[in-house]
């Protein structure tokens, strides 16, 4: 009668972290032979063993807690802990871009004019879509907090609601990003304002889609009953990462939109 | 399943007079008394019997149901309207908790049977191929002469 006398959680073997190896291995090689070589097959098989790895691997988690009890108070803990360091990190990341931006923006080379926005850039106007990006942004964070409150209080429908919403509002920017990328009279070409301006918007719409997508995962689990009002830690770690896309926006727009034009 | 209970505490005169006299805590039964494991302290906790441990999972989950109408016409309550989206399928969580905790030995990536295997087979082909592929890429790409 082998049971563990611990709350920790020794989990199953499992192939993931291996194929989630191999995708990465796959994904830079696939981008070095994409390059030179003209050839996409090694980067999309590397992209495909990614999604697999990360359905396969997600899916594992939320058996292990949902339907086999696993996720025991110190085991959410570290699950927070965790998920607190992750975001950290992404921060770091984007650190960079701005660091990029101030160091070119502040201090305007001759070969730009001398001048932020350089010579021959019309920027995008910051009260336009822009600022509607802003208030789209702002009120899904108000959406979901109303999700969070309505899983607390076991309102059922409410909460289906307010996160229905939340990810329309997610939607919505992405749409209106992808019509201004199309749109913009600059592109990622024209000097260092294209590249920091598009990679810095660009990797924070890439965290737009996974946000969106992690709201979207937990609003299926809602409705499958998986969340209970004092345990949805999947809820909670994806508002915190919504929050946080959020708030890397409000610095964009401030930096880059408004200050930069 | 974990409801952990202990006798009474001596030297405190019959139940039935403590009772009587209100000394007797909410949750106390008849030579019994229900404990919790508190998170917080990481002790053994008086709790009433509702609250003593379960693990999650095994406890009954918040119903769902409204209460039983007893009016004639029945009240169409704000929470059931357009039942459509509020109300999406029936709750299979604890059918899941018990396929999931059967005894079988099964990794939990390959518990469901054979849509798993499936799955893990086809991730597993893919990964092995596509990294012998990459080796052989990667080592014709290393050639000095023969560019592809």
């Amino acid at each position: 009668m082998a049971h563990q006398t611990h709350a920790y959680h020794m989990v199953d073997p499992s192939p993931w972290p291996l194929t989630g190896a191999a995708a990465a291995l796959l994904m830079t090689s696939g981008l070095a032979m994409w390059f030179h070589y003209n050839s996409m097959l090694l980067l999309t098989l590397g992209l495909l063993i990614m999604l697999l790895t990360m359905f396969q691997w997600w899916r594992d988690i939320v058996r292990e807690g949902t339907f086999q009890g696993h996720h025991t108070p110190p085991v959410q803990k570290g699950l927070r802990y965790g998920m607190i360091l992750f975001i950290t990190s992404e921060v770091f990341f984007f650190i960079g871009f701005f660091w990029a931006f101030y160091h070119s923006s502040l201090a305007p080379t001759p070969e730009l004019g001398g001048y932020w926005p350089p010579t021959g850039i019309t920027p995008l106007n910051p009260f336009e879509v822009p600022l509607l990006n802003t208030a789209v942004l702002l009120a899904s964070g108000v959406t979901v907090t109303w999700a969070h409150h309505g899983l607390m209080e076991t309102n059922r429908s409410q909460t289906i609601q307010a996160l229905t919403l939340t990810i329309l509002l997610g939607l919505y920017f992405t749409a209106l990003q992808t019509m201004e990328y199309y749109e913009a009279p600059f592109t990622i070409a024209d000097s260092v304002y294209g590249s920091t301006f598009f990679v810095a918007t660009g990797f924070h719409g890439l965290h737009v889609i996974i946000g969106s997508t992690f709201l979207i995962v937990c609003l299926l689990r809602q409705i499958k009953f998986h969340f209970t009002s004092t345990h949805h830690f999947g809820f909670e770690a994806a508002a915190w990462y919504w929050h946080f896309v959020d708030v890397v926006w409000l610095f964009l727009y401030v930096s880059i939109y408004w200050w930069g034009s | 399943a974990g409801v952990l209970q202990a006798e009474e505490a001596p030297g405190e005169g019959p139940f039935s007079e403590r009772v009587a006299a209100g000394r007797v805590p909410a949750g106390k039964q008849r030579g019994a008394m229900y404990y919790k494991f508190s998170g917080f302290s990481q002790k053994l906790v008086g709790a009433v019997a509702s609250a003593a441990y379960a693990p999650q999972g095994l406890k009954p989950l918040a119903s769902t149901e409204s209460p039983a109408l007893i009016f004639g016409t029945p009240t169409k309550l704000a929470s059931d309207s357009p039942a459509a989206v509020s109300y999406l399928g029936k709750n299979k969580v604890p059918d899941l908790q018990k396929l999931f905790q059967k005894a079988d030995g099964l990794p939990v990536h390959l518990k469901r049977g054979v849509p798993d295997q499936l799955l893990y087979r086809t991730t597993m082909a893919l990964t092995i191929g596509g990294t012998i592929y990459c080796l052989v890429a990667l080592y014709m790409a290393s050639q000095p002469k023969s560019k592809k």
